[in-house]
């Protein structure tokens, strides 16, 4: 009898096994290099509250008071300054790859309007400044990268776009200031005509269509320059600080394509 | 040629080293007057005596090996400067330049602007050094400045 019950078992085993082995399995997706691999180009425009602080340590801290014809003591103070409040207009283009769903990779270029007042000073002690309403262009080339991390969550198998959804990204890279030389020519004042930048965003995008996205993000950048003295540049010479010289934010709207 | 350069680099291992330390005394004219000459003695002998002028400069340049200097224990180099102007001339008090025979040091004689000329970090103020008879101006703001290293520019 246990035989029996033992045979049966069996054999409905078998017969279970039989009706999946008859059915056809799935299609199995096969991945495609379209699946990790897209190219990415990007063009933006956009405007930016801007405003930029150049100024140089001084190393004596002693300033020439002329009216009394004396050296003055000033423990904070500093010489050839130019500030800048104002706007920026900015059209941006990116090219680069966009990998595995979330993740883009792109060399970042920008040209930039500064349009605004710029102030000058001789010493931070001078109650006079010169002031000029002025347009000059910046441009910026760097490298940077752009994140979809919601993306991350979502099957690779999934019908869910590439490039859709929020995003964060960064790139850094100089910034090369125009019309820094007009200070020189006219004042004889000298400044880095440069800055290190490090720029960083947040936005969405939504889907247009297949190859197309369009986008807006928020946007900060950050610059940073070293003025060092011109005089004697031995190999011993002191590193100076590196100040904060620019700081932006803004919105900028933007097309994709993949 | 490059193995040339090599040995010759090789040949004398110590100047790559530890090259020959120096000091140097450097004054430069103030645009006010029209020349400056600079005298330095070293325990009352006199080393160098040099006019702006004569060299069709505004500058005037000290330099001195350690190695040729007869270093003790107290090493001051006096440095006088008088500054010609209107056919007259206008001694500056005496400046006592300290010697330190470890490292390489510059002191440098010049009017002080940054905003006109850019300095860098490495220069130290000393003092101000303006004349006591200001007939040919003030000159508030020449100045001493120290550096360690070698300047000669």
């Amino acid at each position: 009898m246990k035989r029996i019950a033992l045979l049966i078992l069996c054999l409905l085993c078998v017969a279970d096994a039989s009706v999946y082995s008859s059915e056809e399995a799935p299609p199995r997706k096969r991945h495609t290099l379209s699946d990790f691999f897209s190219p990415y180009f990007e063009v933006s425009g956009g405007a930016m509250n801007s405003n930029s602080r150049n100024e140089t340590a001084s190393v004596i801290n002693y300033y020439h008071d002329l009216e009394k014809d004396e050296m003055v003591y000033d423990e904070d103070l500093h010489y050839n300054i130019i500030n800048f409040d104002g706007w920026t207009y900015n059209v941006g283009f990116r090219a680069g790859a966009y990998l595995f769903r979330f993740w883009g990779v792109f060399l970042d270029n920008d040209l930039f309007l500064a349009k605004g007042d710029y102030r000058y000073k001789y010493y931070s002690r001078d109650k006079e400044d010169f002031l000029e309403h002025d347009s000059r262009l910046r441009y910026y080339l760097g490298f940077g990268s752009v994140f979809f991390p919601f993306n991350l969550f979502f099957d690779s198998t999934s019908r869910y776009s590439f490039l859709n959804g929020t995003f964060a990204g960064f790139s850094l890279g100089p910034t090369y200031l125009y019309g820094q030389d007009k200070a020189e020519k006219k004042y004889g004042m000298d400044y880095e005509d440069w800055e290190m930048t490090f720029r960083f965003e947040v936005g969405y995008l939504w889907e247009f269509t297949e190859h197309f996205f369009v986008g807006v993000a928020f946007k900060t950048v950050l610059s940073f320059n070293n003025e060092e003295g011109d005089e004697y540049k031995g190999g011993n010479m002191p590193t100076d600080d590196v100040p904060l010289n620019t700081k932006s934010f803004g919105f900028v709207i933007k097309v994709v394509r993949k | 040629m490059l193995s040339l350069c090599l040995c010759g680099m090789s040949c004398d291992p110590d100047w790559w080293a530890d090259p020959p330390k120096s000091i140097n005394v450097l004054a430069e004219k103030p645009s006010g007057v029209d020349s400056l000459e600079m005298q330095v003695y070293f325990r009352d002998s006199l080393l160098y005596r040099e006019c702006s002028g004569r060299l069709d400069t505004s500058k005037v340049v000290f330099r001195r090996d350690y190695d040729s200097l007869d270093l003790g224990l107290k090493n001051e180099l006096e440095v006088r400067l008088a500054f010609y102007c209107d056919g007259r001339e206008i001694e500056l008090p005496s400046y006592w330049a300290e010697v330190d025979s470890a490292e390489s040091r510059s002191y440098y004689f010049r009017e002080v602007d940054e905003h006109k000329k850019t300095l860098s970090k490495s220069f130290k103020l000393q003092k101000f050094l303006s004349p006591e008879d200001t007939s040919c101006g003030k000159f508030v703001n020449f100045a001493v400045l120290k550096v360690d290293g070698v300047v000669d520019r």
